[in-house]
C-alpha cells in the first residue's frame, strides 16, 4: 500500500478538520477525494505531509509513519493555493524545489527542462512568479510537484485555476504519470474530472467519510433506450437481462454492468422490429451520488 | 538547510531589500563624513579636553546611529521571517518537501544574520575610519584590539534581536512580532538610558533607575550589547575610558558575565523558537 490511515482525526479545537477517516490507497491507482469546499480535504492532505499534526490515529505512507521527513524525497505535492516566493523566476523556484528535495545540481537541471515540456511552460521559465496567470503559477507548481519523480503525488484542486484547455492539459498529465506507474492521490470537488481519470473514490462530508469505492462499484451507471415499436416482446427480451428495467412509454432504463451486454441489447430491439433512436448511459450520475451522499441542500 | 539559508540570501537581494539599505547607508555615511570633516576642523585649537569630550561625542553618534540602524533591520528582517511565511502559505510547498522545520528555522536565522553581520562590520569601519580619517590628531588614541573587540561585541545586536525576532515570529504574526520587539527594543533603551541617568544621581531614585535598568537589560539586553561596545572602544592602550558621560555614553560598563548571559539568551531564544516551530500546525 503506498498510504494507509487509521482513524486519522483533525480537529481544531474539537472543530472542523476530519474525523475517523480510515482508507488505503493502492501503488499505481489514481484516488479521488471528493467533498465539498470546506469538507476537511485539504486539511487531509495536510495532515499525511506533516504540516498539521493529527488530534489521534495514525497513518503510513510508503510504509513509514506519516510526517517521516525521508519519505517526503518520494513525494509531490501541489497545494490547492499554490503560493510561493513570487520574486522568484520559475526556473529559480524549481531550481530551488530540487535543491529542497535533495537533488544533485545537473540532475535538477536537467529534469527542469523534462518538466517545463511537461506542464507546457517552457518559454516562460525565466519570467518571474509574480508575472505568470493563474493558470501558469497552477502549472508550475504542478512541475515542482513531479520535479522529484515522485512515486506517490498529491494533487489539490490541480485545475481549479485552469481554463478548458488547461484543464485537458492537467488531465493528460496524470494520465501520463498513471501509465508510468505513479500513485496520485487527488482532491477534488470537480466530478467531471473524477469520472475520467479516477480508479478509486471516496467522498468526504464535513470531516467524516460518506463512502469509499471503486468507481463502479459506486456507480451503477443505467443504460437509458429510446425505442420506437416497443414491443413486449422486446421488454421480455430486454429483461433477461435487468429482470428489474423500467419502462416510461418509449423509454426504457435498464441496469447492465458489463458492456459486453451492449451489442446483445440493442440486436434484441432490432431483431424483433423495434427502432432504436438511442442507447446511452446515464450522465451526471457521480454528480447525483455525491449529492445523495452530501445532501442537496448543503451543495445548495 | 542550505537551501534555506540560500533563500533567504536570494529573498534580501530580489526585493532589492540590501541594496536599498546600502544606499541608504551611502548617504548617511557621507553626510556624517561631511559632519565630521567641519567638526573635527573646527576642533583643533580647542583645549584638549574639550577636543576629548567633543570628538567622544562625535564617536558615539555614529556609533550610536548605527547600532540603532542594525537594531531596526534585525527587527524588520526578523519578525516576519517565519510568520510572513505562514500567512503566505509557503511552507506548504517547503514542508512537503524532506526538510525538517529545525533546518527551516535556523536556515533563516542564519541567512538573516549573514546579511547583517557583514554590513554591521561595512558600517562599524566606515564609522571608526571617518573619524580617524577627519579627526586625525583630534581623537583619543583608539587602539585596533578595542576596535576589533568592540566589533566582535557589536555583532550581538543583530545576533540577539535577530534571535528574539525569531522567537516571536514563531508565535505571533509579523505585525505582532514587530510591534512586540519594537515595544521590547525600546524598553531596554529607555532602561539603559535610566541606568546611565542613574550614575549621575544619589539615593533612593538612584537605587530606582539603577533597578530599571537591570531588570530591562535581563529582559531585553540589547541595550548593553551597544554601551559594552562603546566601552571597550574608548578605552585607550593605557586603560582611560573617554566615554561620553551622557545618554549615548557607557560611563557604567556593562560586566563580561553580562556578555555571557546574552549568548546564553541568544541559545534560549533560538532553541525556543524551534521547538515552538516544531510542534505548531502551519
Amino acid at each position: 500500500m503506498m498510504l494507509e490511515t487509521y482513524n486519522l482525526t483533525k480537529q481544531f479545537n474539537g472543530k472542523g478538520g476530519f474525523k475517523d477517516v480510515s482508507l488505503s490507497v493502492r501503488e499505481g491507482e489514481v484516488f479521488s477525494f471528493l467533498g465539498k469546499n470546506g469538507a476537511g480535504k485539504s486539511t487531509f492532505i495536510r495532515t499525511l505531509l506533516g504540516i498539521l499534526y493529527p488530534t489521534s490515529g495514525m497513518g503510513l505512507m510508503l510504509g513509514k509513519p506519516i510526517g517521516d521527513v525521508e519519505t517526503r524525497k518520494k513525494i509531490g505535492y501541489l497545494p490547492e493555493l499554490f503560493q510561493y516566493h513570487t520574486w522568484l523566476t520559475g526556473y529559480e523556484l524549481l531550481y530551488n524545489h530540487g535543491l529542497l528535495y535533495k537533488m544533485k545540481k545537473n540532475e535538477i537541471k536537467a529534469r527542469i527542462d523534462e518538466v517545463l515540456k511537461i506542464v507546457g511552460l517552457e518559454g516562460h521559465e525565466h519570467k518571474k512568479i509574480k508575472q505568470y496567470s493563474k493558470g501558469m503559477k497552477q502549472r508550475i507548481g504542478l512541475g515542482s510537484a513531479i520535479l522529484s519523480d515522485p512515486l506517490l503525488l498529491f494533487l489539490d484542486e490541480p485545475t481549479s485555476a485552469l481554463d478548458p484547455l488547461g484543464r485537458k492539459q492537467v488531465r493528460d498529465i496524470i494520465f501520463k504519470l498513471k501509465n508510468e506507474g505513479k500513485t496520485i492521490f487527488l482532491n477534488t470537488h470537480l466530478l467531471s474530472e473524477v469520472e475520467l481519470v479516477s480508479d478509486r473514490v471516496a467522498i468526504l462530508d464535513k470531516g467524516e467519510m460518506k463512502k469509499i469505492g471503486t468507481m463502479k462499484e459506486l456507480l451503477h451507471s443505467p443504460l437509458m433506450l429510446s425505442v420506437g415499436n416497443c414491443s413486449e416482446k422486446i421488454i421480455n427480451e430486454l429483461k433477461k437481462i435487468d429482470p428489474l428495467l423500467e419502462r416510461v412509454g418509449n423509454d426504457i432504463k435498464m441496469s447492465v454492468e458489463r458492456d459486453n451486454d451492449l451489442p446483445k441489447i440493442a440486436d434484441s430491439v432490432v431483431k424483433n422490429d423495434g427502432l432504436l433512436y438511442m442507447m446511452k448511459r446515464k450522465e451526471n450520475v457521480l454528480e447525483e451520488l455525491f449529492i445523495n451522499t452530501v445532501g442537496e441542500e448543503d451543495v445548495r | 538547510m542550505r537551501c534555506i539559508i540560500r533563500l533567504t540570501l536570494l529573498e534580501m537581494l530580489k526585493k532589492k531589500i540590501l541594496y536599498l539599505t546600502l544606499a541608504l547607508t551611502a548617504i548617511f555615511l557621507i553626510f556624517y563624513g561631511i559632519a565630521m570633516n567641519y567638526g573635527y576642523d573646527s576642533l583643533r585649537d580647542a583645549e584638549p579636553l574639550m577636543r576629548i569630550a567633543v570628538s567622544g561625542q562625535f564617536l558615539s553618534m555614529g556609533i550610536y546611529a548605527l547600532g540603532f540602524i542594525v537594531s531596526f533591520l534585525s527587527i524588520f528582517a526578523s519578525v516576519g521571517s517565519i510568520s510572513s511565511e505562514i500567512e503566505q502559505g509557503n511552507y506548504d510547498a517547503i514542508l512537503s518537501k524532506p526538510i525538517s522545520r529545525y533546518e527551516v528555522v535556523v536556515g533563516r536565522y542564519i541567512g538573516i544574520l549573514l546579511v547583517l553581520i557583514p554590513y554591521a562590520t561595512f558600517f562599524y569601519l566606515s564609522i571608526i575610519g571617518l573619524n580617524l580619517y577627519f579627526g586625525d590628531g583630534v581623537v583619543a588614541n583608539i587602539v585596533t584590539v578595542n576596535i576589533l573587540k568592540s566589533l566582535s561585541v557589536l555583532y550581538l545586536l543583530p545576533t540577539l534581536l535577530t534571535s528574539v525576532g525569531l522567537l516571536l515570529s514563531t508565535y505571533l504574526s509579523t505585525m505582532g512580532a514587530g510591534v512586540t520587539l519594537v515595544i521590547l527594543y525600546f524598553c531596554g533603551m529607555v532602561g539603559g538610558i535610566l541606568e546611565q541617568i542613574g550614575h549621575f544621581i544619589t539615593g533612593e531614585a538612584k537605587v530606582v533607575l539603577t533597578s530599571i535598568g537591570i531588570t530591562t537589560s535581563l529582559v531585553i539586553p540589547s541595550d548593553i550589547v551597544y554601551r559594552k561596545a562603546s566601552s571597550i572602544l574608548y578605552t585607550t592602550s593605557s586603560g582611560m575610558n573617554f566615554s561620553a558621560d551622557n545618554m549615548l555614553g557607557a560611563s557604567i560598563q556593562p560586566s563580561g558575565l553580562m556578555l555571557f548571559y546574552i549568548g546564553f539568551y541568544i541559545i534560549i531564544m533560538v532553541v525556543l523558537s524551534i521547538r515552538k516551530f516544531q510542534i505548531r500546525d502551519l
